[in-house]
């Protein structure tokens, strides 16, 4: 469920395709730290698998983003909890030209963490980095949009044309058409600054002396045991309360509950649905409970509109009007809300007045029979990766269809295996979870509803005009018309919601556990996304 | 592997008994060998114990749908709450007398289907595996030194493959796992360790006096194989069938858990483990159970081989 998403690029990148399994889990330990007041400490995590790059240009998924978020800053920021971008490493800009060209002021006297000052040439180096085919990042679609980058991913010209340092604190930035999202990209892990002398000394084992300028500096990284961040001395900002963020790698979810109930980890999640019952009943685990409603994430099956049955658009709304959503919610141990729409509660764009997608059997069964279906006549195989939640929910949906005359075969495989069967166009209908990378309507649309084509993530090869025409004006708009902007994808989420090229089930719910010994509990925020940003951005302290 | 032929060298280092049935048929005044392997077998309480529960897994595979209170697949509203917590075993009636799963259905109607699904394939993998087991043993003790080598050392090469591994590996290359997909998996790597047993049993009578005098009074090889060898590796067969059955439903259970073996929503006694150990510490029923059926299914297994071993004094 929650515990995996597919980065929207990943899943368009041609090797790339990361899927970022959010099995984070965090913890630190009280020990003897706890004494020493407001600051110090260590707060300990647990991530079920090594980190997978450090390297912003290293395609960082989900759980590098956690272990980064100590390490690196990046031009713009969000605000806290919120989805608005706030400043960071340019401390302010300027947007000109109709929205094409952005003029970054940099924050002066910043320095990376060994000492090395910080300029705007670091940061043309960084974003260059990205584009860079060499560097094979899953991101660098992302960056594209900036002028001379195509030229420069073929190897037609030897610099960005569009990123100018005009001086050591000034930075331009060109774009080939007005960007809505270009902050949101900006405030993106892959938009992390490293540092540009440690990246040329060590190529490519830069990640393993990963140096940035955030506010915890990488101290020890042990592959697969553990990884240790400690205060950066040389910090522009505020001081972080921890003096050590230590994240334990390999613990899988189960193993995480075990070592929180013990104390050896500080905080951890997503937690299991299975484990709900038991924090539920246990009121010492119930006071550590943090259930962050609006994650960003959405779990729907998308039905290949060009493939047999799912041309017809009466089949895919009786197929969504026969799922019992709350019956998914509860399976998700009631952490989830049933999902009614496409863009997750909280974000922008979402619509927090549409009703919910009624659970409707026999309206399902008209609708089939309508589209000349005989109960039993349809027949469908339904294909899910096999993590034992995923194919739980699966079994309810199949159960549902069931129940409408629907045959469903279900095909589960491995992670890897369902995501080169995606790629390879052999899935008709099937899952995604989906974490939206940055807080825009345009990480949806743009990337899984419009541009039907190969390698693009639109599983659904949903190829509607409108739609298409709507989501590219949108995306084209500065983001001074934000307004206007998101009344376009509200407009395209309408016609697609009445196409049904997805079967949108539930937006889950980020479930942490979080040690009782630390305060304040970090409250309704949406962006938590990373619990390796509790330790900083929550402003936890040991009590 | 090593747990493939636990039996292995029981079975084997018992040379003295070949030819046994024989040697007791040309003594007419006591009881036919055959009545005393039986008498042996109902004096045994370990072989009626064995064979008790091995009945009581058929009857509950042949007759499930008649004896399962629900549908395994019936996801019952009130089989989980809101926050997705089932229902813990309810000792009256009706209700769900084992408790539900995850999705709400009755675990004991699952439990009763997943032992169909354990015996399908512990008995059909079993008898492909012996059949191709039985027969490669007989040709090779009956062929010329140089095939049957050749037949050996590949036998060799099969048992030198980690048995889960491979299974696993042949399972992903096929891709989708179904019930069929994991009966002929299990049945086409199952028979080397068939044949090196029945080979060295079938090598032994070869040397027999009557089996030479058959051979010089010009009988075929196949007369030779299913008169003479057959016959007296008959009851090595029994028992290493017994122990293949029980191990093809630990080896299902293990694929299902893994989540390789039969796909959901059929109800396998793996898959449900693989689910209860994910709730043990709020719904220990639904790993419980059908924890306590496989165990139960293969001690029985093992308990008949056991027995069918002592009456058969193979």
């Amino acid at each position: 469920m929650k515990t995996q998403q597919f980065s929207p690029k990943a899943v368009m990148g041609v090797a790339g395709a990361v899927m970022v399994l959010a099995l984070a889990g965090c913890g630190s330990t009280p020990s003897s730290t706890s004494q020493s007041g407001r600051y110090g400490g260590t707060f300990t995590l647990a991530y079920q698998s090594d980190i997978p790059t450090l390297d912003p240009a290293g395609s960082p998924g989900f759980e590098s983003a956690q272990a980064m978020y100590g390490l690196y800053n990046t031009l713009v920021t969000y605000a806290p909890t919120s989805t608005t971008i706030a400043p960071s490493l340019a401390q302010s800009w300027s947007v000109t030209a109709g929205g094409t060209v952005y003029t970054f002021h940099l924050r002066t006297g910043v320095k990376f963490s060994n000492g090395d000052p910080f300029t705007a040439q670091d940061v043309v180096y960084n974003l260059t980095r990205q584009i860079n085919p060499k560097s094979a990042s899953y991101a660098q679609s992302y960056y594209l949009d900036i002028q001379g980058a195509q030229a420069y991913a073929k190897g037609q010209a030897s610099s960005v044309s569009g990123l100018k340092a005009l001086n050591s604190h000034t930075l331009q930035v060109t774009l080939v058409q007005p960007e809505g999202y270009f902050l949101n990209i900006l405030a993106m892990p892959t938009s992390d600054i490293a540092d540009p002398r440690i990246v040329r000394e060590y190529g490519k084992a830069y990640e393993d002396h990963a140096v940035g300028t955030g506010p915890y500096k990488l101290t020890e990284w042990k592959h697969n045991q553990v990884l240790t961040e400690t205060r950066n001395p040389n910090y522009w900002g505020k001081k972080p309360y921890f003096s050590e963020l230590k994240f334990i790698l390999g613990p899988d979810p189960a193993t995480q509950f075990l070592m929180f109930k013990r104390g050896e980890i500080d905080a951890m999640g997503p937690v299991p649905p299975a484990d709900m019952p038991t924090i539920n009943s246990t009121p010492a685990l119930k006071k550590d409970l943090v259930v962050l409603a609006d994650t960003g994430s959405i779990d729907f099956y998308f039905m290949d509109v060009r493939y047999g049955p799912f041309k017809n658009v009466l089949v895919r709304r009786a197929l969504n009007d026969a799922i019992n959503r709350k019956r998914l919610v509860a399976l998700d141990a009631g952490q989830a809300v049933p999902a009614n729409q496409y863009l997750p509660p909280g974000y922008p764009g979402s619509q927090s007045n549409l009703p919910p997608i009624p659970y409707n059997p026999s309206k399902a069964r008209a609708l089939l029979s309508q589209a000349g279906y005989k109960p039993g006549q349809l027949k469908l195989t339904l294909t899910v990766n096999n993590d034992p939640a995923v194919v739980q929910q699966a079994e309810s949906v199949m159960a549902n269809l069931q129940a409408i005359g629907v045959t469903v075969q279900l095909h589960t495989m491995s992670l890897s295996a369902y995501i080169t069967a995606l790629s390879g166009n052999q899935v008709h209908f099937g899952i995604i979870q989906w974490g939206l990378d940055y807080p825009d309507p345009s990480d949806i649309f743009s990337s899984l509803l419009v541009g039907a084509a190969d390698g693009t993530g639109n599983f659904a090869w949903f190829n509607n005009a409108q739609v298409n025409h709507l989501v590219n004006e949108a995306n084209a708009m500065s983001p001074q018309q934000e307004a206007t902007r998101l009344k376009l994808y509200d407009e395209a989420q309408a016609i697609a919601l009445n196409q049904q090229p997805w079967i949108p089930l539930i937006f889950p719910a980020n479930t942490m556990l979080v040690s009782s010994s630390l305060h304040p509990a970090p409250t309704g925020a949406n962006r938590y996304m990373y619990l390796g940003q509790l330790g900083i951005e929550a402003n936890l302290i040991w009590k | 592997m090593a747990e493939k032929w636990p039996q292995n060298s029981n079975v084997t280092t018992a040379p003295a008994a070949v030819g046994r049935i024989d040697a007791d048929r040309s003594d007419p005044s006591g009881p036919s060998p055959r009545r005393r392997a039986l008498r042996r077998f109902l004096h045994d309480p370990i072989a009626l114990v064995g064979s008790g529960l091995v009945f009581l897994m058929l009857i509950l595979a042949v007759l499930a749908p008649l004896i399962a209170p629900y549908s395994p697949d019936k996801q019952f509203a009130r089989g989980i709450n809101a926050l997705g917590v089932p229902v813990a075993p309810q000792w009256h009636m009706p209700g769900f007398f084992l408790g539900t799963d995850s999705l709400g259905r009755d675990l004991l109607s699952r439990i009763i289907w997943g032992a169909r699904v354990s015996m399908e394939v512990g008995l059909i993998a079993t008898a492909i595996a012996v059949s191709i087991g039985v027969f490669l043993g007989l040709l090779s003790a009956t062929t010329s030194a140089r095939w049957s080598n050749i037949l050996m050392r590949f036998v060799d090469v099969m048992l030198a493959f980690p048995f889960y591994l491979f299974v696993m590996l042949l399972v992903s290359v096929v891709g989708h796992a179904s019930t069929w997909v994991v009966i002929l998996v299990l049945g086409v790597l199952g028979w080397p360790a068939m044949v090196r047993m029945v080979r060295g049993k079938a090598v032994l009578v070869r040397e027999e006096q009557y089996v030479e005098a058959a051979v010089a009074s010009g009988a075929s090889r196949a007369r030779i194989m299913l008169k003479h060898l057959l016959p007296n590796v008959l009851p090595t067969i029994l028992v290493f069938s017994s122990l293949t059955i029980s191990t093809n439903i630990m080896a299902e259970s293990g694929l299902s858990f893994l989540g390789l073996g039969v796909p959901p929503p059929t109800p396998s006694w793996g898959s449900m483990i693989s689910e209860g150990l994910q709730v043990y510490q709020s719904a220990p029923w639904i790993l419980i159970f059908p924890g306590l059926a496989l165990a139960l299914a293969m001690l029985g297994f093992n308990l008949l081989a056991d027995g069918l071993n002592d009456a058969l004094r193979t």
